[in-house]
């Protein structure tokens, strides 16, 4: 995913309207179409490009097919802080090394 | 819009080092030296500077901004990073403090916190007159068009309640 992929999606204020509300909650697109003054092909229209960004991702069910924004986002946080709680001591070692290296 | 109402607790880390406070500090500020221990980067000890280190976490280079850089005494920074694993391209945002103090034996008492941890979803940035650090993380061709297209913008909750704390 490129990030440039993600800000032309995003660049739209219909577009980021869509996905906003499917951060809220899943929708399919004639429930999505009901809040825009836009028509329903227009709405699938921002919806290929979102998902062709990897903002949403679509759930089939018989005919009908759901919208979300993808929830990963919620658990990153604290993955990142693990990750500096582990990180920083070793880094901090490696600084050790670093000033017994240094020039006097 | 994704939200995390709760802040992680800070990491705090505190050394005793063997070397004097103005050898630790050019081990922070100096390029090079910095490179050695935490990744390559462009640091500039002044206020409001902005940097990148590459390498802490992913391919993606932590966008820095110097928020106080007393030289000998304190280097404080606020950091922007994406997550290479996440398709929503969320932005996590903290703040990254390292006070030095002199020991009576002639080192150092290294104290570092790293704090203030808090998401930012792009989609906020997207409409945003948003923090120059955060507009640092765009690619410069996307800051020209969020700029240009941004009227009305929605606010960035999260990274401006982090500036705020941090002012």
């Amino acid at each position: 995913m490129l990030e440039s992929d993600v800000f032309r999606a995003l660049a739209d204020p219909t577009r980021r309207a869509v996905f906003e509300r499917l951060s809220r909650q899943e929708m399919n697109v004639s429930e999505l179409t009901a809040g825009f003054r836009v028509s329903q092909p227009a709405i699938s229209q921002h919806l290929s490009v979102l998902r062709a960004a990897g903002l949403i991702v679509e759930r089939r069910e018989g005919r009908n097919a759901y919208y979300r924004s993808d929830p990963r986002g919620l658990t990153a946080l604290a993955d990142w802080v693990q990750h500096y709680r582990v990180e920083w001591p070793a880094r901090i070692a490696n600084l050790k090394s670093v000033l017994k290296d240094m020039d006097r | 819009m994704t939200a995390t109402t709760e802040t992680p607790p800070p990491i705090v880390l505190e050394y005793d080092l063997a070397e004097p406070p103005h050898k630790v500090w050019r081990a922070l500020t100096e390029p090079q030296l910095l490179a050695a221990w935490l990744g390559p980067n462009d640091i500039r000890p002044e206020v409001g500077a902005q940097f990148q280190i590459d390498g802490v976490r992913g391919s993606a280079p932590v966008q820095c901004r110097i928020l106080q850089a007393e030289p000998h005494r304190q280097l404080r920074w606020h950091q922007w990073e994406r997550d290479d694993a996440d398709a929503c391209g969320t932005l996590v945002e903290s703040l990254v403090s390292f006070e030095l103090s002199a020991l009576p034996d002639g080192g150092t008492h290294l104290r570092l916190v790293h704090e203030g941890f808090a998401t930012c979803p792009i989609v906020a940035m997207a409409g945003v007159a948003a923090t120059s650090a955060a507009i640092a993380v765009l690619p410069r061709s996307s800051r020209l068009r969020v700029r240009a297209r941004t009227t009305s913008a929605p606010t960035i909750v999260y990274s401006l309640s982090v500036l705020r704390r941090a002012a």
